[in-house]
């Protein structure tokens, strides 16, 4: 990994607990780089959430040692260590007597931040995570909904600006359309704050998904398979990561693609005010089966096809269907696939962030991205066995 | 004591409708109670005032007796509920910190003891060693009340969200501060039910301070009773049993207001 800066190193980190035989994570050695997202995955029992707490010394580790950015802190006080790092749980833990504001101020507050320094940070960081500081702030934790309440659990994580995160199953207490939200949130986020981010989850489509890197575990926290999430699913090491990886790897590899990295379907469009005549022209010169009207901000209005335009004599703007299945440039190809599934027209109508028509996705896009990946990752295999041959011969 | 009990909040409801809907059931709460107290001394004061009193009992009513009496037994009722809450709040914090785990049964089964003798039992033993007067009525009734303030204090502590103090001390706190600013202010509403309840059993248990010469309100009633007279033993027990009322009272309203908002 000379790629990029190392801001966590395990050494040889094990945990014995008394009376037990076996240890639950033995020998873990373990980097990672500054400015990722690594998950550790598993089964459950496998030692992932314990290897995860003994980072921050929640667990204190029997054996081996904790490098982070460089520094030897398995023997740091455990409380200072914590203030650099931020925790998140998945019981989010919040403190119910203390308001919204009082809970992410109070990491701040034990580093003695001056009291205008701390309030400027909680607006901040409010605002970071899409809530309202001046709604939000006097709040107390009963009030808000599971989704807000793990908004304000990153918050105050992230409250001291730590270098480095841990998360254990941060979306999992959360149903499944929150949970959805919240993790392209987080990653948006993540751009933003490139933090180092250690997380932990049973659930391999949540890891491929979040993940710039995997760590497979298997029993005693050993590592099966440590790399980038195409590479895992192209290219399982053993048995063991390819059952964890279950069925339809190829379904899977549409989560590491988003809307932006693909080319995008061409549909016919017309403006809004134009007449059924100049409709049915577009509709002729192009080989789909609707044309797509948008408004004077090139806004999606409706999908009109020719059947609705014979139908009626009715305006255009009341034919046909409303546009459904709206994406965004950072909706994965996985959302969108689904969101064109469930569409009458067979297609995902992208926007900009402005919510103008950008293109569209439809069943070739899809296929093209996976005839794309497989091909890559096939290349990429033959490029590492050469490389290794050109190694052995040397 | 049920009967004001302040019923739990709903913890789903938003604190929009909360607010509006509880107001007028609490100030009803904090002006029944005193109003239904005062209305009843009322009665007793009309009644007895009706009747024609004989020397002794004129003697055992006089109003400097009532309020020295009264003034006794808040004294007793105070002391010895302020000496349980400094004695069994920071034992019990001892007895739940994982050092003290082995210790723990020991003192619960003093505590429980000291409960299970009976009232006036755990006074005589305590006069019969120590000697009789205020003092020692103190220290009898300190050993009485302690039990459901150690153990609430303990029920307390136990019953915060483990994941919560995972949350404070994954975030850098402290042992203490973990004490002193999430676990302590969580069990506060437990702990304070326990000291209400030490509150009510040093109200009653006081009024019998005064076999072993430890005044309070239990003189007049004694006095009715020695001397044969029912209106001054009927006085002494409605005035015992407004003070008692009234102190219950006091405590509801402490409860509620020292309970943390946001629980």
């Amino acid at each position: 990994m000379t790629d990029a800066e190392v801001m966590i190193r395990l050494e040889g980190l094990e945990k014995k607990y008394p009376g037990q035989k076996q240890p639950a994570v033995s020998e873990l050695t373990l980097e990672i780089p500054k400015g990722e997202i690594v998950i550790l995955v598993g089964p459950s029992g496998c030692g992932k959430t314990t290897t995860l707490k003994m980072i921050n010394r929640v667990i204190e580790p029997t054996g081996g040692r904790i490098l982070l950015e460089g520094d030897d802190v398995t023997d740091a006080d455990p409380d200072k260590l914590r203030r650099r790092i931020g925790y998140v749980i998945q019981q989010i833990g919040l403190f119910p007597h203390m308001t919204i504001g009082q809970n992410i101020a109070l990491v701040p507050g034990l580093l003695k931040w001056d009291k205008s320094r701390v309030n400027r940070r909680v607006d901040e960081l409010l605002d970071l995570v899409g809530m309202d500081p001046a709604k939000y702030r006097q709040r107390y934790p009963k009030e808000l909904s599971g989704g807000q309440r793990q908004r304000v659990g990153v918050a105050r994580a992230l409250s001291a600006d730590p270098p480095v995160m841990l998360m254990d199953e941060p979306f999992g207490a959360i149903d499944p359309i929150t949970r959805d939200r919240l993790q392209n949130e987080f990653l948006r986020l993540q751009e933003e704050i490139k933090k180092t981010i250690v997380f932990v989850t049973h659930d391999i489509d949540e890891a491929i998904k979040m993940g710039d890197r995997i760590a497979i575990l298997r029993d005693e926290s050993r590592i099966a398979q440590y790399d980038k999430p195409e590479h895992i699913l192209s290219d399982p090491a053993d048995s063991f990561v390819e059952d964890f990886i279950g069925h339809g790897a190829s379904l899977k590899g549409l989560n590491l693609k988003r809307v932006r990295d693909v080319e995008l379907a061409n549909w016919p469009t017309s403006p809004q005010t134009a007449t059924r005549g100049e409709v049915l022209e577009a509709l002729r010169r192009s080989d789909q089966g609707a044309v797509l009207l948008l408004d004077e901000q090139r806004r999606p209005r409706r999908w009109v096809d020719a059947r609705s335009l014979d139908r009626t004599d009715k305006p255009l703007m009341e034919t046909g269907l409303p546009p459904e299945a709206i994406v965004s440039p950072g909706t994965t190809l996985s959302d969108a696939l689904n969101e064109m599934l469930k569409s009458r027209v067979a297609c995902a109508i992208v926007v900009d962030d402005s919510g103008a028509y950008a293109g569209a996705v439809d069943i070739d896009t899809i296929m093209e991205s996976i005839q794309a990946m497989r091909v890559a990752a096939r290349d990429e295999s033959r490029a590492l066995a050469g490389a290794d041959m050109t190694g052995d011969s040397s | 004591m049920s009967m004001a009990t302040p019923e739990p909040p709903s913890l789903q409801a938003a604190s929009a409708t909360v607010v509006p809907a509880r107001w007028p059931g609490r100030v009803a709460r904090y002006v029944t109670i005193p109003g239904l107290l005062a209305l009843a001394c009322l009665a007793l004061y009309v009644y007895v005032s009706g009747q024609e009193l004989d020397d002794i009992e004129a003697r055992l009513l006089t109003q400097p007796r009532i309020v020295t009496a009264a003034i006794e037994h808040l004294q007793l009722t105070a002391m010895s509920t302020s000496l349980v809450i400094l004695i069994a709040i920071p034992l019990g914090i001892m007895l739940t910190r994982p050092s003290t785990r082995r210790v723990t049964p020991l003192f619960l089964g003093l505590a429980n003891a000291g409960q299970t003798v009976p009232s006036i039992g755990v006074l005589v033993l305590f006069a019969l060693w120590f000697g009789i007067g205020f003092k020692y009525v103190i220290i009898a009734l300190v050993a009485y009340a302690i039990l459901p303030v150690l153990r609430n204090t303990m029920v307390g502590l136990e019953q915060v969200d483990p994941f919560i103090l995972e949350a404070g001390r994954g975030m850098g706190m402290t042992k203490l501060g973990v004490l002193a600013r999430l676990e302590l202010p969580l069990a506060v509403p437990v702990i304070l039910a326990g000291v209400r309840t030490a509150l009510i059993i040093n109200v009653g248990t006081a009024t019998l301070a005064t076999f072993v010469d430890g005044g309070g309100l239990g003189d007049i009633i004694q006095g009715g009773l020695t001397s044969n007279r029912p209106v001054v033993t009927l006085s002494g027990a409605v005035i015992t049993a407004a003070f008692a009322l009234l102190l219950d009272w006091v405590a509801g309203i402490a409860e509620d207001v020292l309970r943390p908002k946001g629980l």
